[in-house]
């Protein structure tokens, strides 16, 4: 029997506008056992695509497919198995955690007491506290129980590790590992912390002033792309081309480069280093700029 | 799904139920001890829309206070129309604990006189008619914009006293339904009072389906 495997996430032509911003033809595809990182600056539209994709806004065109299923037709059921994280305020601040718990579990067919106690002993998180005194490291690790305690195949989180300190941060990312380890199926998180991507994330998708700009899986994209350091002198007409978001100074220049084969060619002398993904996002970001001006 | 959805609506405003649950014992006592020629119709009529308007006041602050929570709930498997829905369930399962409670008043001081089925209809019509006005035109513009509301109605109602003194609805009723008896007309009130409920959830539910939650 062939069975078809259809991407855990799939978006086409989505197009949302607003007064000052609009996303435009935004389409990508999720395969699934990845966590992709949806990076972006502030106000390049993650938020908005998160949202729209989950239903709280709607779309003016495309199409959003989950499992396989069209999000207009089967939310009800794709909901169901996917948990989300939120901001870290969105929940009723006078209740407690339980009171929370109890309002959100009977929503899903498959939720797991036994899950939701387990994460909160994991997180040390005390079911009877008000959820207003909870610190914003906490209320992320509450999420996430919640988001993790009704056999979620597929989590959507919208800048979670934003505001944590770095050991939270890590706490979390471990969280995430242990999930797609443990059968989880795919996880799809929005953020600006590209430090964050260089640990977890096996496929990035950048957006910029509502448009993505790629998609690639991670080590695919940090071999594509070369820091190159060196003389500036050796910036000529010829070889400026080859760069991306020169960076000059009196001792010399850096730039970023996806043809490193002929820049090595050109300039044998130059130093070359494999870029982080922030080096890549800023660089490609740049290299947009030109279209938001002329708009 | 529903009934949890309801649940969360008197769990979230749960602090502020038990001194709600006083004001409204005590309005009718207030009145009898005060106006006790009017206390019979005056104090349920007061007792239901203090009742059911304050507690639907505290639900609205507490849900533009935490946005997001509702947003959240969106992202479950919960359809958005039941976070509509349980609103007007709530106002009537208030209406009913109003009822409840002023029943068990008339028990205990005869005084205050019955609970007709007139009477109850006639409230059960008002409160349809001011949450069915209200809680579209909430989910419309927004708890912010809309929330003097709750002040006019709730102010108006004192400064409309000596106009509603004057206004007996189980007199009125009685006389515009000469033909049938008071407890058909009341029966009748209140399944009008459910229609318009019915109909102004229908309108709250297509604004919310429509409303952008981001």
């Amino acid at each position: 029997m062939n069975t078809i495997l259809h991407p855990i996430l799939e978006v086409h032509h989505l197009n949302k506008s607003y007064k000052d911003f609009a996303l435009q033809d935004v389409s990508f595809s999720l395969p699934e056992g990845c966590i992709t990182g949806f990076i972006g600056a502030n106000g390049a539209g993650k938020t908005t695509t998160l949202h729209t994709l989950l239903g709280l806004t709607g779309a003016d065109s495309g199409e959003i497919r989950f499992f396989g299923m069209d999000m207009r037709e089967q939310a009800e059921e794709i909901k169901n198995r996917i948990g989300v994280v939120l901001d870290s305020n969105c929940f009723y601040e006078g209740l407690t955690l339980n009171q929370m718990k109890n309002i959100i579990a009977p929503a899903y067919s498959r939720w797991c007491e036994e899950d939701y106690q387990r994460y909160l002993r994991t997180f040390s998180l005390n079911p009877k506290q008000t959820i207003k005194t909870l610190s914003k490291g906490m209320r992320v690790k509450y999420a996430l129980t919640l988001a993790l305690s009704h056999k979620a195949e597929f989590l959507i989180m919208d800048e979670p590790t934003s505001g944590l300190d770095p050991l939270i941060r890590s706490q979390v990312l471990g969280i995430l590992a242990d999930y797609m380890e443990n059968g989880g199926r795919g996880v799809f998180f929005s953020t600006h912390i590209t430090s964050d991507l260089d640990k977890i994330a096996d496929t990035l998708i950048l957006i910029d002033d509502g448009k993505i700009l790629f998609q690639e899986e991670k080590d695919v994209l940090l071999d594509s792309y070369r820091i190159v350091k060196g003389d500036v002198c050796w910036l000529t007409a010829d070889t400026r081309p080859l760069f991306i978001n020169v960076s000059e100074t009196a001792f010399g220049f850096t730039a970023l480069t996806r043809q490193a084969a002929r820049v090595q060619a050109m300039m044998p002398e130059a130093v070359m280093e494999r870029p982080h993904i922030e080096d890549i996002m800023l660089g490609v970001i740049g290299e947009n700029v030109p279209a938001k001006e002329r708009r | 799904m529903l009934l949890h959805l309801i649940k969360k609506e008197f769990v979230v405003i749960q602090k502020q139920t038990l001194w709600m649950v006083g004001l409204i014992a005590l309005i009718p006592l207030f009145m009898l001890w005060k106006l006790p020629q009017y206390a019979n119709y005056l104090g349920f009529v007061f007792a239901v829309i203090y009742g059911t308007f304050i507690m639907l006041s505290y639900i609205c602050l507490a849900e533009y206070q935490c946005k997001k929570a509702s947003a959240y709930l969106c992202t479950t498997p919960y359809p958005r129309k039941y976070l509509v829905l349980s609103k007007y369930f709530f106002c009537i399962i208030v209406y009913l604990f109003c009822a409840l409670i002023f029943w068990l008043e008339t028990l205990l001081l005869p005084q205050l006189g019955s609970l007709s089925l007139p009477l109850a209809g006639g409230a059960f019509l008002l409160i349809a008619v001011l949450c069915g006005i209200y809680l579209p035109i909430c989910y419309y513009f927004g708890y912010d914009k809309t929330k003097f509301v709750y002040v006019i109605i709730v102010l108006g109602l004192s400064y409309l006293l000596p106009v509603l003194i004057g206004f007996n609805i189980e007199d009125t009723i009685s006389r515009l339904f000469m033909a049938v008896s008071p407890d058909f007309a009341g029966a009748a009130i209140f399944i009008t009072g459910l229609l318009i409920f019915v109909l102004s959830a229908l309108i709250s539910v297509r604004i919310y389906d429509h409303k952008d939650l981001a």
